[in-house]
């Protein structure tokens, strides 16, 4: 593979670059700061990436503007033409895009194949170098080239042992490193760590056993302490017990016997005073007193009730006049009615009188006393009905006669019209008769149109059809029946025969019948109808005429008897009028009064009586009232004097003087009731003394008796010995409390006499002393309890965490797990480390018995080189560097060689290594700047022989500023570039 | 031949309680940790309700009840707490001491109460106790345990029946036959068992449930709960009948509530990861449906060859193979948990053409060829070269690391391990390497 051509965008100095290269050798030639060196890196830029460093010797930036990059045409040795593209602004890949001929774009790994895995390590040290490379040794020595050098050598089949060594051998300390620190589980050292840890903690844990027995025991040993603990504490406990009862008994024994010296020194009698005698003596001294007080209420109460008699002094007069006085306050009601009374019975005397002149104006024409006497007798009334009926039938009489004329003239009246309505029927009959011949015509007519067989030939049928008949019934063996049929059918068409020989009437005479009945010529059936119906009427009509001329002529007559009648009737009725008035007049009653009006004028009569004799009993009634109301006044005014009272004129001063001297009389009257109700009580007051002063008495002997029986003197004497008593009981009970107190310290009765006498010999502080000391033995041994318990608890706790404990077994669990991984992974490790031993082994026996190509090939560029010097190379299996070894059989390592004479043999190892390389992979160009610097003539001459050697396989891309180098190289220039 | 009161009683042993599950060789979640942790005093408690289920007549122990010198305070009060409540039921234990509890005074916490029906034998001599009902000797117990861990005497020549006893039981840890694998402890032979008289022999000491012989009837109890890889299957105890002709069957009682499980399974004809865990998936699902509806822990181990064999031997694949089908375990028991999953898948090349070939694949064959080669007597100089060498590589973590000598020991590879299966396996490593680089490289 070559570069075909170099595009520069931007990179160090260049800016949109060109340079076409051609095969084998081109010597690009130019002086200082031409961009030489410029143009090596951006081959290297271009195909590898950009250095990464800014150390401003390899940055190049894109001074002379442009995308920093650009790319290479590349032409393999297939002729096909790919494109590599690199640009960026920072170090590493950048934007790399590889075209390939086809047009595809690829990135890295496209790149990767076209370079047949040369990387920028093996680049940049086997075919693009300078002379710093060079002079390096390291640059060759780098795993990379190193590899190379085995890996690439014939029979490997590209294998790299070396590489396959490396990654068993990363695999190997991956599991396992010598003094290794890992912890990890994954790996055997982590692994063998922490086993060896669980080694200890399980060596720790099966101390558990031992743990678990001696607490056992010591649980058995706290146990047995525990009941002696509980027996020392117990009579510890006890003393102080005893000598605490001690402590608290002496106080308390001091003040017995200070109650006890106290009480001798008290008198024993005054136990002789009854506890109650000083209640007893209360109660009956209460009782005295009581009896006392009760007889002085009672004289009290009796002086109170003379006193009152004393003020009491009644009136004897009011009483004696206290029922009359009574009784008119009792009338003084009706009295005072009295005057409603007498005005309503003189209001009812006015009121009748009144009645009663007004009877007298209704009569009319009486005066009020004519009227009282006025004959109003059965008989009077009877004659005004007679007169009334006299007078009613012939008025009625009258008006029957008058009546009936009148009706009989209003009938001849009515008839009147009728009579002329009788002439016009006079043709009526002829009219008629001349309809009914005309509906007769025509009902013949009629039937002659309407038959469509002729008469002859019904009669024919009839004839033809009797015969059939008769033919038929002899021949149907019922001769009799045939006969009659025949014979009746006979007898029918003769009659029909007759029939058609009446029927024959002239049309003619119909006119004249039409003419006749009022109708024209030729009138319709209808109309003969209607004109028949018209007929009938008329002819009704006027026999009804004939009826009524009869009837006039007998109402004429019966006029004539009415008028007559009529006549009589007014006579009649004239003379009962005549009567009526006479007896009016007899009467002195007005004229016109009718009967009926005459006999209400006598009702009035009997009223008018009844009036008078109510006015005058109103009047008399009056005078009563007037005569009672002038008594009562007198009789209160004689009470009054009675009383001594003035007499006030009579109405309401004189009622107000009875309401006064009532109320006097009742006052009165009460004070007289008080007076015996008090004198009541003091009857019964005195008589209730006696008995009183007598119990007083009685209590009074009762209280001194008591204090005789009391041996006391009078009250205070007794009060005296009572309190005394009290005392001395008071200090009794004391002496038997306290007894009892150091009963309950001694702990019993039987106890307390040793107590006491302790308590009497023993010193208090002594005692004390010793309590305490006792108390603290017992504080002591329930600490001792308390820590034995807490101890047992834990003890307790920790065997049954001991019974239950899972860690030892699971630190035996996780042991065995973890060994049976390390030892397998112990294993897999042992099997890499004879892998590695056999590939070790198999890789020395193919460097011994087969040198690399690579030392082969470049033995022959460095004894070219060196012209015969120094004929042999060897590379030391697996050592990084290589030794040389002169024609006399002296080795040299490269550092013991001339700087020159080093720097070919780096160069022929490079050749070495470049041909290896072709020989797996196509030919890579190869760059070199400034090699030759450091060669002498004769040297350089041979190594550009080498170089243009290698160039008939190989692009090669030499750069250099000296002119003479690159006229040893391109001795005719036509390969050779200037730049700048 | 006379007849006897018919009974029945539980024979046990071999208990190990509250002692680890072993063979983990991956982290543990909680919840499994949790259920192997409490196994196996979770199968006494099984043991224990067995007893109480079947209403037997007394409860005979083998040896063995904890694992070593200074047992777990808890294992020992859940012993004495089954035994308290054997007691309550009425039904007495007896019980030996094997080498891994021996009655040294150290092993057993002296001040633990024992109930008044537990009969523990002592060390001097073989007792025996008889085993009443209602007053009336129904059989007898002969027993006798162990003084130390390590008892080479024969104990059941000591063992003989007396006369008038109705059926002899004899109960001891021991090794009949020597039995390899296991220690020799009271080592005796079938022989010695016949020799004894005893009705039945209830042995403990082998943890695999087994009988020795029929005549007389001598069964090794057996482990209640299966505690490392190797043991496998279901545990548990032997109800023994004995019926009044004194002719005594036994039954195995499953008490167990894990149990280990190897699961192997071939790559063959897989194509894909897919293949690979539905294969997987289907294996599980069937140990785990045979289980008795026990948890599982299962070690699976892949065979065979196929292409599958490049991802398995990628970095992490395993690892991830086995979390993906833990992920789809129950949450809760019975569950079935990879332990660990093994590859000895072969890759799908020919050894034997790459070994021939003139390149670095066949350098590195041949090298591993020769040092498997190099015999000590044929070719004691390159053995003793090849022995230094893998030594040394092996030596920074086994011999050098102060804590890889004190606990690796046990891994350490011997000295013919170190020619033989260590080479094969760094063949098989190297030769994966080198063969997925060159499938890198192309």
């Amino acid at each position: 593979m070559r570069i075909e051509r170099v595009e520069i965008d931007g990179f160090g100095r260049f800016h949109d670059a060109r340079w076409e290269l051609g095969e084998g050798l081109t010597v690009l030639v130019g002086e200082n700061e031409a961009g030489k060196s410029t143009l090596l890196n951006a081959i290297r830029a271009l195909l590898f990436g950009f250095e990464s460093t800014r150390d401003g010797r390899t940055w190049y930036p894109a001074l002379g503007g442009g995308r920093r990059g650009g790319r290479l045409v590349l032409r393999t040795a297939s002729g096909e033409r790919w494109t590599v593209e690199r640009h960026g602004d920072r170090g590493g890949g950048g934007a790399l895009v590889v075209r390939a001929p086809n047009g595809n774009q690829g990135g890295q790994e496209t790149l990767d194949r076209l370079l047949h895995g040369a990387d920028r390590d093996l680049f940049m040290n086997i075919f693009a170098f300078g002379l710093g490379e060079l002079q390096a040794i390291g640059s060759l020595s780098g795993e990379g080239v190193r590899n190379r050098i085995y890996g690439a050598g014939s029979g490997l089949g590209g294998i790299n042992a070396l590489d396959l060594e490396r990654r068993l051998r990363a695999e190997q300390e991956a599991t396992y490193k010598p003094r290794g620190r890992d912890t990890s589980l994954e790996t055997l050292n982590g692994l063998l760590a922490r086993i060896d840890e669980l080694h200890g903690e399980i060596a720790t844990l099966e101390q558990q056993p031992a743990e678990y027995e001696a607490a056992r025991a010591e649980l058995a040993s706290l146990a047995a302490r525990r009941v002696e603990v509980a027996a020392e504490r117990l009579k510890a406990a006890e003393r102080g017990e005893r000598l605490r009862r001690v402590l608290v008994a002496q106080p308390a024994c001091a003040e017995l016997e200070r109650l006890q010296s106290e009480l001798a020194a008290g008198d024993p009698s005054d136990d002789a005073l009854p506890p109650d005698a000083e209640a007893r003596y209360d109660r009956r001294a209460t009782a005295l007193e009581a009896a006392s007080g009760r007889l002085r209420d009672l004289d009290a109460r009796l002086e109170r009730i003379d006193a009152r008699l004393a003020e009491i002094a009644p009136d004897d007069r009011l009483a004696a006049v206290a029922a009359a006085a009574a009784a008119l306050r009792d009338e003084r009601a009706v009295h005072d009615g009295r005057a409603t009374e007498l005005a309503a019975a003189r209001a009812d005397a006015n009121r009748h009188e009144t009645g009663l002149r007004e009877l007298a104006r209704r009569s009319g024409s009486w005066s009020a006393n004519e009227l009282l006497h006025a004959d109003d007798s059965i008989a009077a009334v009877d004659a005004t009905r007679e007169h009334e009926r006299a007078l009613a039938t012939s008025r009625a009489a009258f008006e029957d006669r008058r009546r009936r004329r009148d009706a009989l003239i209003d009938e001849a009246e009515r008839d009147g019209g009728v009579t002329e309505r009788e002439a016009a029927g006079a043709g009526l009959e002829a009219r008629a008769a001349a309809l009914e011949a005309l509906v007769r015509h025509d009902i013949r007519v009629e039937s002659q149109a309407a038959g469509s067989v002729p008469g002859w030939a019904v009669a024919g049928v009839l004839v033809l059809a009797a015969i059939g008949v008769g033919a038929a019934g002899v021949l149907a063996d019922a001769p009799l029946a045939g006969l009659v049929g025949a014979a009746a059918l006979g007898v029918l068409a003769l009659a029909a025969l007759r029939l058609l020989a009446r029927g024959a009437v002239p049309v003619a005479d119909r006119a004249v019948l039409a003419e006749r009945a009022g109708l024209a010529a030729g009138a319709t059936a209808a109309e003969v109808a209607a004109a028949r119906d018209e007929v009938a009427t008329e002819r009704a009509r006027a026999a009804l005429t004939r009826d009524d001329a009869r009837r006039r002529e007998e109402r004429g007559r019966l006029i004539e008897r009415a008028e007559r009648d009529l006549e009589a009737a007014t006579a009649a009725s004239e003379a009962a009028a005549a009567a009526w008035v006479a007896w009016l007049a007899h009467r002195r009653l007005p004229e016109q009064l009718s009967p009926e009006s005459a006999r209400a004028t006598l009702a009035l009569v009997d009223a008018a009586r009844r009036s008078a004799a109510d006015h005058d009993e109103a009047q008399r009634r009056a005078e009563a009232i007037a005569a009672a109301a002038a008594s009562y006044d007198e009789r209160l005014a004689s009470l009054l004097r009675a009383t001594g009272r003035e007499v006030p004129q009579a109405g309401p001063p004189r009622a107000a003087a009875l309401v006064q001297l009532v109320a006097d009389i009742e006052r009165d009257a009460t004070l007289r009731r008080q007076c015996a109700e008090l004198q009541a009580e003091r009857a019964e007051l005195a008589s209730a003394r006696e008995p009183l002063v007598a119990v007083r008495d009685a209590a009074r002997s009762e209280l001194n008796a008591l204090l005789v029986a009391l041996h006391a003197a009078d009250e205070d004497a007794l009060r005296a010995a009572a309190t005394r008593a009290v005392a001395r009981r008071a200090l009794q009970a004391e002496v038997r409390e306290s007894r009892a107190g150091l009963i309950a310290i001694a702990g019993g009765e039987a106890a307390l006499p040793a107590l006491v006498a302790q308590a009497r010999e023993l010193d208090p502080s002594a005692v004390e002393a010793q309590r305490e000391a006792a108390q603290a033995g017992v504080e002591r041994l329930d600490a001792e309890e308390r820590e034995a318990l807490t101890r047992a608890g834990a003890l307790g706790e920790r065997v049954k965490v001991l019974e239950t404990s899972e860690e030892l077994g699971r630190r035996r669990q996780e042991l065995a797990e973890l060994q049976a991984r390390a030892e397998a992974e112990a294993h897999r490790w042992a099997v890499r480390a004879a892998t590695l031993r056999l590939l070790g082994e198999t890789r020395q026996r193919y460097e011994r018995e087969r040198q690399p190509d690579v030392v082969r090939d470049a033995e022959r560029h460095f004894e070219r080189i060196t012209g015969g010097r120094w004929p042999r190379i060897i590379a030391p299996p697996g050592e990084p560097s290589v030794e040389v070894e002169t024609e006399g059989g002296e080795v040299r390592r490269p550092e013991e060689l001339s700087r020159g004479t080093a720097e070919q043999l780096y160069l022929a190892l490079r050749f070495g290594l470049i041909e290896q390389f072709t020989r797996l992979a196509e030919p890579l160009p190869v760059v070199m700047d400034e090699i030759l610097v450091n060669f002498d003539p004769a040297r350089a001459a041979r190594t550009a022989a080498a170089i243009t050697d290698l160039a008939t396989r190989h692009q090669v891309l030499y750069f250099t500023c000296q002119p003479p180098t690159a006229e040893l190289l391109d001795p005719d220039r036509r390969h050779t570039i200037a730049l700048g | 031949m006379p007849s006897i009161e018919p009974f029945r009683f539980l024979h046990t042993g071999d208990l190990h309680l509250d002692s680890p599950f072993g063979g983990l060789t991956a982290e543990v979640p909680a919840d499994v940790r949790e259920l192997l942790r409490g196994s196996s005093t979770a199968a006494w408690r099984n043991v224990v309700a067995t007893a109480l289920d079947e209403q037997v007549d007394f409860v005979v122990i083998a040896g063995d009840v904890f694992e070593g010198r200074s047992p777990t305070l808890l294992g020992q009060t859940r012993f004495r707490d089954g035994l308290a409540q054997l007691d309550a039921a009425g039904i007495p234990s007896f019980v030996v001491h094997g080498n891994h509890d021996p009655m040294d005074g150290r092993s057993w916490a002296p001040s633990l109460d024992f109930p008044a029906s537990t009969t523990r034998f002592g060390t001097r001599r073989a007792e025996s106790v008889p085993v009443l009902r209602d007053g009336r000797e129904i059989a007898r117990v002969y027993g006798q345990s162990y003084r130390h861990p390590a008892v080479s005497e024969n104990l059941a020549a000591g063992f003989r029946r007396k006369a008038n006893v109705p059926f002899a039981i004899g109960l001891l840890h021991a090794n009949v036959g020597d039995v390899p694998g296991h220690g020799n402890y009271a080592p005796c032979s079938i022989e010695d068992l016949r020799a004894s008289g005893m009705d039945y022999w209830a042995l403990g000491h082998i943890h695999k449930p087994g009988r020795v012989t029929d005549a007389p009837l001598a069964i090794y109890c057996g482990i209640p709960q299966g505690r490392d890889p190797g043991e496998t299957g279901p545990r548990g105890a032997w109800l023994v009948e004995v019926d009044a002709a004194a002719r005594p069957t036994a039954r195995f009682v499953a008490c167990d509530v894990v149990r280990w499980q190897h699961l192997a399974a071939s790559i063959d004809g897989l194509e894909t990861d897919e293949d690979l865990l539905r294969a997987l998936r289907e294996g599980l699902g069937g140990v785990a449906a045979e289980a008795d509806g026990r948890s599982l822990v299962v070690r699976l181990r892949l065979e065979g060859r196929g292409p599958l064999h490049g991802s398995l031997r990628r970095t992490g694949y395993l690892s991830d193979l086995r979390r993906l089908l833990n992920e789809e375990r129950s949450s809760s028991p019975p569950w079935a948990w990879l332990e660990s999953v093994s590859d000895a898948t072969q890759p799908a090349v020919d050894i034997a053409a790459r070994r021939g070939a003139p390149d670095f694949v066949g350098d590195f064959l041949r090298v591993a060829a020769a040092a498997r080669r190099a015999s000590r007597t044929t070719d004691p100089q390159e053995h003793e070269r090849w022995s230094a060498a893998l030594t040394e590589a092996i030596g920074p973590l086994f011999d050098e690391a102060p804590r890889g000598r004190k606990y690796l020991g046990a891994a350490r590879p011997g000295a013919d391990e170190l020619l033989g299966a260590l080479i094969d396996e760094a063949e098989l490593l190297g030769l994966d390497l080198l063969l997925a680089a060159e499938e890198e490289r192309s």
